[in-house]
């Protein structure tokens, strides 16, 4: 079935597309995935739990990774630890080959990766 | 630096409702998928960080997403502000590099480069034309 949606959003429409070719899925696909999700709505969003369960992993297990993967990235996806990279290639290849393939990923290279501060002089987030 | 020569490699028009100086950026998530289109992005030269997304745009680099304690503070005028972080790519006319793209934790963001982008850049911003250029030193254009 052909349908046809006029005046759609042009900043949802980019949204939709990166999300299709980042999960190799058609327009079509992505539509129908999002009106199941549109329908069956009152769920938690998965988005948020994946976040949430990534980072309660990684803050557990946070002493144990620095003392064995210090210096190489740690990924992290599905609250477990997927593998220790020495460059940031090899990860993001691994990435790529994950499957189911997850919404949120951890990626932090051990004992380098430091809690920084920035300034934005004038900055607001008023629209 | 004083007396250098430097050719325009390429222009971007300013925004044309808010005169916003602008430079085209691409930009990939970790495991090198693109961003579906160039982006025209505005310059914030007050924004110390690299890359500011709207909201519902980070979510295609939460791939690369650093762990929550790591996330950036940011001091504004208004007070602190916090950013998701995520690794990225990102490429310009002239440069190619691992990159940082940020939204805030709470508020839908914005879409900006800041100085962590222009700081390996040079940028004309010729304001009477309207434009901001990306320029390299002249003996790298192939003049005399």
């Amino acid at each position: 079935m052909t349908l046809v949606i006029k005046k759609i959003d042009q900043r949802t429409l980019r949204n939709l597309k990166a999300e299709a070719a980042r999960r190799g899925l058609t327009l079509a696909e992505v539509f129908q995935e999002a009106a199941h999700l549109w329908l069956s709505r009152g769920q938690e969003t998965s988005m948020l739990t994946e976040t949430d369960r990534d980072n309660e992993f990684y803050e557990s297990e946070e002493a144990e990774l620095e003392r064995q993967y210090k210096g190489r990235y740690v990924l992290i996806a599905g609250a477990r630890l997927v593998g220790a990279f020495d460059d940031l290639e090899a990860a993001g290849k691994a990435i790529r080959f994950l499957s189911p393939r997850p919404v949120h990923v951890i990626l932090t290279k051990m004992g380098q990766d430091e809690r920084m501060v920035g300034e934005w002089l004038a900055g607001s987030l008023e629209r | 630096m004083a007396g250098r020569v430097f050719g325009t490699v390429e222009c971007y028009p300013h925004d044309s409702a808010a005169n916003q100086p602008r430079l085209r950026i691409r930009l990939f998530n970790v495991a090198k998928e693109q961003w579906p289109e160039d982006l025209l992005v505005p310059i914030d030269t007050g924004f110390s960080g690299a890359v500011m997304l709207p909201s519902d745009s980070y979510d295609f680099f939460m791939i690369g997403e650093l762990p929550k304690k790591l996330w950036k503070d940011y001091r504004t005028m208004t007070g602190p502000l916090q950013m998701r972080v995520a690794r990225a790519f990102v490429e310009t006319e002239q440069t190619s590099a691992e990159t940082l793209v940020e939204t805030p934790l709470v508020g839908a963001g914005k879409l900006l480069i800041g100085r962590a982008i222009l700081e390996s850049l040079a940028v004309l911003l010729d304001g009477p034309a309207k434009l901001s250029c990306v320029m390299k030193p002249h003996n790298e254009t192939g003049g005399a």
